[in-house]
């Protein structure tokens, strides 16, 4: 398992724009429809015969497609669609033109979907609220808004259900900053399963009104994988910390002697590494805990050793020895760990030397050797 | 020192022990290679204790067989002094981590032991416990052991350690054991033990039967009605010469001396004999335990029968003690005599 853990900034643009925002204005498409069969001749007048509808109705109706940019008028009173009022035609979605300020938020870092996305939209004639953190795996949103210049073309997709499409205009004016107050902590766990989850969170707890901080959610929690476990411990593992990631059999190869009598005992180690990079993305912090094994036949002889002296819980009788050689064989498989003569050989071999020396194991294990017992 | 009708009289030329037994302890504990086995009642012997963290610092298993720590308070005053405890207490402090302790209330023998499984045991029996009051100051005797006795000894200690143990202090815990039901009882020949094995016992009541015409006896507790005491005041009024060496001062011992003295037999008084022998003109039995039930005929002690020149060093030892008392117990007299003995006496020592 690996927990990866960094800081990830987040970027405020305060941009203001003109921008098409899908509106929920179903009956405007019938309305679209009459402008292009007239093609331009349509009036309120005709729209009323067409839709049998009160003629002031469909001067409203044909005044509101005007302001929204999805039909144009002759100045006597006759319209006719514009190429955005033919595409609400053809896609049956409405863009209504709108201009106003929004804030954005932004984080980035490989490790989010698409190397990052919007965090929040905020203000403006925006409806506020929207959670654009990605889930359907399209590209992020937010690399677009990063880069101000494509905002012109861009087209805004919801990241969320239900959050509305828009396509700016025109920007009229963008300005880019950094809040140092707000950042986003995230945490991604591989496992062997596969999947990961990646954990966020708002580093400055609840947002706060006057600071106009973004009430960016406390925890989200995303199936992103920005790397496998496999390619995740081979670049975490190789270099300086000196271990080979075993991927068939999921367990890091050690040297017996820099390890704890703990890991010796668990055959399991936790490392945590700092200013690491794991599938592009870096870090400050990487913890990684897995099944670790001997890296060599010597090893294995002094591990096995270690385990033997921990497994004796009462002193180690011929019979008692027999049984335990095979529960460390076990535990050992396919190292030859050379257990085979008496315990006495144990102690022998130097691994209950030293401090263990004065331990209770070492007597269990020593002493049915020293008395032929 | 009065009891009944006898009474310790001080020997003014009576020059008291010179020499130190430590070294021949401290010998075998250096030259042990792979395994160590010391039981004593007591251990605080600065000397002892060093050599047995030597022997630990180079790799040599130390197995020690203790008196259990409710027997040495319940003891305490009797045979051995609180300070003698208190060191005792804080040499196994010092030796916590580099030695097996195992200990029981009946532990009593008096051995060391180097090797014992190995092709060449060495070992020394002894009546001393590894104190310094009784390596440096007591009547004690000491034995060494030939290869084949030391492997006895070892195989008496190895059933006491594994069989005969109800606690143990391994690496710093201190824990109730159970016997470990592996080991059978030792078959011995020259090494024999106490309690409820009686060897001890029936060898030295052999010894007294055969009718021996000089028996010297020593022992630190005395029971007035143990047969053993029945037997040497049977060969006293029979006209054996008997020499009885006693600890002075020890009003529980007196009824079963002056019983000795007034069979015939010659009892001599020391006040730090701690020694445990029966010599006769052709064998002896050094051991560890006193001529009373708690030992002869209960707990775990240990003993060796000598013949030959080994068991006349030992009736010539007890011989020299006794030329040369510190106390002789005689006859009570009237306390003017005993004014005008003790003024000579002082003349004379001067």
């Amino acid at each position: 398992m690996i927990i990866l853990e960094t800081s990830v900034p987040v970027e405020c643009h305060v941009i203001h724009a003109e921008m098409d925002i899908l509106s929920d204005m179903p009956y405007i498409v019938p309305v679209l429809e009459h402008l292009r069969e007239r093609g331009g001749g349509a009036t309120a007048e005709s729209l009323s015969a067409e839709l049998f509808m009160v003629e002031p109705l469909c001067r409203s109706l044909l005044g509101i497609c005007g302001e929204y940019g999805l039909a144009r008028a002759d100045g006597e009173g006759r319209y006719a669609a514009t190429p955005g009022g033919i595409d609400a035609i053809e896609s049956g979605r409405v863009f209504a033109r709108t201009e106003g300020m929004w804030k954005v938020y932004i984080a980035k870092h490989g490790a989010l979907p698409g190397g990052g996305g919007v965090a929040r939209i905020d203000d403006g004639t925006m409806e506020a609220g929207y959670m654009w953190w990605r889930k359907d795996g399209q590209p992020a949103v937010g690399n677009l808004w990063a880069t101000v210049r494509a905002l012109t073309r861009a087209r805004l997709r919801p990241m969320l259900g239900g959050a509305r499409e828009a396509v700016v205009h025109k920007i009229h004016g963008h300005e880019k900053r950094i809040d140092s107050d707000i950042s986003l902590r995230l945490r991604t766990r591989l496992d062997g399963g596969g999947a990961s989850t990646v954990l966020l969170a708002s580093r400055d707890g609840a947002a706060e009104g006057p600071r106009q901080a973004p009430e960016i959610p406390s925890e989200v929690d995303l199936q992103y994988a920005p790397a496998t476990v496999d390619e995740a411990m081979d670049s975490l593992l190789d270099g300086e910390h000196g271990m080979v990631w075993d991927a068939k059999n999921a367990r890091i190869a050690v040297a017996y002697d820099g390890l704890s009598d703990r890991e010796r005992s668990d055959m399991q180690k936790t490392l945590l590494l700092e200013n690491v990079k794991v599938g592009g993305a870096r870090f400050e912090t990487a913890e990684v805990t897995a099944r670790i094994f001997p890296r060599s036949g010597e090893d294995a002889r002094k591990w096995a050793r270690h385990l033997f002296a921990d497994m004796a819980a009462d002193y180690v009788t011929r019979e008692e020895y027999e049984r335990l050689v095979g529960a460390v064989g076990d535990r050992l498989a396919g190292f030859d760990t050379m257990m085979g003569e008496r315990a006495g050989h144990v102690s022998k071999e130097g691994v209950l030397q030293g401090e263990m020396r004065r331990s209770r194991q070492f007597w269990l294990v020593q002493a049915m050797e020293d008395w032929d017992l | 020192m009065t009891g009944g009708g006898a009474e310790w009289v001080r020997n003014p030329s009576y020059a008291g022990r010179k020499e130190d037994s430590t070294g021949r302890v401290t010998e075998i504990i250096d030259k042990a290679r792979e395994v160590l086995a010391a039981s004593t009642f007591l251990l605080a012997d600065d000397g002892v204790a060093g050599a047995l963290l030597r022997a630990s610092g180079r790799g040599v298993r130390c197995y020690l067989l203790l008196a259990a720590e409710a027997r040495l308070r319940r003891d305490e005053g009797t045979e051995f002094e609180r300070k003698a405890r208190e060191r005792h207490v804080q040499t196994l402090g010092r030796l916590q981590g580099s030695v097996l302790v195992r200990s029981a209330d009946e532990f009593h023998a008096k051995a060391v032991v180097a090797d014992p499984m190995s092709d060449a045991p060495r070992g020394i029996l002894m009546t001393a416990n590894l104190t310094e009051e009784a390596l440096g100051r007591n009547q004690e005797l000491f034995v060494d052991l030939g290869a084949g006795e030391a492997r006895e000894a070892g195989m008496v200690l190895r059933e006491a350690l594994w069989e005969r143990a109800t606690h143990e202090l391994a690496g710093g815990d201190l824990r109730s054991c159970r016997p470990l039901g592996k080991v059978a009882p030792a078959a011995t020949d020259r090494i024999l033990q106490g309690g409820s094995r009686p060897q001890l016992r029936d060898k030295i009541c052999g010894m007294l039967d055969a009718g021996p015409k000089r028996v010297a006896a020593a022992s630190f507790g005395w029971d007035k009605s143990h047969p053993v005491v029945d037997r040497l005041c049977r060969l006293a009024r029979e006209g054996a010469d008997v020499t009885i060496l006693a600890r002075s001062g020890r009003p529980a011992a007196l009824g079963a001396l002056e019983r000795l003295r007034s069979a015939g037999a010659r009892v001599a008084g020391f006040r730090w004999l701690h020694a445990k022998a029966v010599a006769t003109e052709s064998e002896a039995v050094v051991m560890s335990a006193n001529i009373e039930p708690q030992g002869l005929d209960r707990g775990f002690e240990m003993g060796i029968a000598l013949g030959g020149k080994r068991a006349a060093r030992v009736a010539g030892m007890l011989g020299r003690w006794a030329a040369n008392p510190e106390f002789e117990m005689a006859e009570k007299r009237a306390k003017g005599k005993e004014k005008a003995e003790r003024s000579d006496g002082r003349r004379r020592a001067k």
